[in-house]
């Protein structure tokens, strides 16, 4: 603890602060710690590995209050509930922190959704599943049920509905989306869409692309013709990364010939051809800018000798 | 050179520069949107700061009172605590309770600099530290019931950190 003396030997000097009067200087009352603060607790916390901050929880029960109540710190952490588990309501989310909104779900098997998973789902932000033990409804319902979501990410799932799901969730918030399932028929709404991790090809996969198509910069995808032909409308794509899917590369390239000989409009010009790619087929363009993009090398070659011969 | 009087709870009077009284913003709002008028040689009372405290942080901040303002802090992720600088290090150099106190004032005062700083000095003193070393070194007491503090540990077993 600081005496008078000390205090003052550190005063600052006389043209920054006038008109102190040493000899008043005591020390400060004693008051409650910093460290109990909970805006200060909270604020010292941030500064620290998420793996810590869960394990300070057993410190103190006000530290451990305070800490399942943050979502700001909790949203660094996925609750997890591993596989074989019967994700219902009354076990183990009694033991969901206040301010948990991240879940991460191994293989489950799913109970009644609409009684229970509404209180979760409303605060919920990051949602990965890696195996859904229910159908596209179950799983609908639980989107539904979940607005929030920043980020969302389906492994597989049991059972695939054979007539479509009529159904659709709609995510306002959703940035990022993760599909390891050959087979997507999730109806999803999300104008927000900035980045999509999928290995989904098929007709509704391309729907959806194209339903997304204002709004992804950041695409990793199988690559069909379809897909191809979908690209052309992505206006804000920044990254693209394809693997070719049941397509030959020869398959590929003449893929992109017809694409590039649309768009170019039966021009003979070189460089008006060049001109109007560049223009009209917005994934062409990215190939005309410097920096900040990145494709994967073999695309990047085949773009510019299809430009060449042209 | 425009300056200003502070009052703290002890009752002692400061005048300060009031560009460096700004560094507060509980400081700042007063002067600017409540119209506290700094001529009427009226003390602007602080009454949650002790003058041993508030010598303190006028030290700090008139070494920081040209300070541009900081980047905005982005959302979640666990955020630097090794770019302290020197002089905050040494200025930092003092007992818990001293730093504590200035944490507490900072945090009234709003000053979003100086309590960053702290923060990350306790920080670094929590890091890597068990459950147990964090109670010795901060005299916090242990006050769940018998039994409970391994059900919670138990339950970090379900906690994974995310990205």
């Amino acid at each position: 603890m600081s005496s008078s003396e000390s205090v003052s030997q550190k005063r600052p000097a006389a043209d920054d602060v006038v008109g102190v009067t040493p000899a008043k200087l005591v020390p400060a009352p004693p008051q409650e710690s910093a460290l109990m603060i909970p805006e200060i607790a909270e604020h010292i916390f941030r500064f620290l590995p998420a793996r810590q901050v869960v394990e300070l929880r057993s410190v103190c029960a006000r530290w451990k209050e305070l800490i399942d109540g943050s979502s700001r710190l909790m949203s660094r952490v996925w609750i997890k509930f591993p596989s074989g588990d019967k994700l219902v309501q009354d076990y183990r989310l009694k033991f969901l922190p206040a301010g948990a909104n991240s879940i991460a779900v191994g293989s489950n098997e799913i109970g009644y959704v609409d009684s229970w998973w509404p209180s979760v789902g409303q605060k919920l932000a990051h949602f990965k599943v890696d195996y859904f033990g229910g159908n596209e409804h179950h799983l609908i319902r639980m989107l539904q049920h979940s607005p929030g979501l920043k980020s969302f990410h389906l492994g597989s799932i049991r059972y695939n509905l054979k007539e479509e799901c009529t159904s659709y969730a709609s995510l306002k918030e959703l940035e990022q989306l993760t599909i390891n399932s050959s087979n997507l028929t999730l109806s999803l709404i999300c104008p927000r869409l900035k980045r999509v991790r999928s290995t989904a090809t098929g007709a509704k996969f391309n729907q959806f692309i194209i339903s997304v198509r204002d709004s992804v910069e950041d695409l990793t995808s199988k690559c069909t013709k379809d897909m191809l032909f979908s690209l052309v409308h992505m206006n804000r794509l920044k990254r693209l990364d394809l693997s070719l899917h049941e397509m030959s590369f020869d398959d590929f390239q003449q893929t992109l010939y017809t694409i590039t000989e649309e768009m170019s409009d039966q021009t003979t010009i070189e460089d008006a051809v060049v001109e109007r790619i560049i223009k009209e087929c917005r994934v062409l363009k990215l190939l005309a800018i410097d920096g900040g993009v990145r494709l994967t090398a073999s695309l990047l070659e085949i773009f510019q000798r299809g430009l060449a011969s042209n | 050179m425009s300056t200003i009087k502070l009052e703290t709870s002890d009752g002692v009077k400061f005048t300060v520069k009031t560009q460096v009284a700004k560094c507060s913003g509980t400081i700042r709002t007063m002067l600017e949107d409540i119209g506290i008028n700094p001529q009427d040689g009226e003390a602007i009372p602080l009454s949650n700061v002790h003058s041993t405290i508030l010598q303190k942080i006028l030290v700090w901040a008139e070494h920081h009172v040209d300070d541009p303002e900081p980047p905005r802090d982005d959302a979640d992720a666990a955020k630097r605590t090794d770019d302290i600088c020197s002089w905050d290090e040494d200025f930092l150099k003092v007992d818990q309770r001293t730093l504590f106190d200035v944490m507490l004032a900072a945090n009234y005062l709003d000053m979003k600099q100086l309590i960053a700083v702290c923060c990350k000095t306790v920080a670094n003193m929590i890091k890597g530290k068990t459950a147990d070393q964090i109670r010795k070194t901060f005299n916090i007491e242990n006050d769940f019931p018998p039994g409970d503090e391994d059900k919670i540990r138990l339950r970090n077993q379900f906690c994974e950190e995310r990205r």
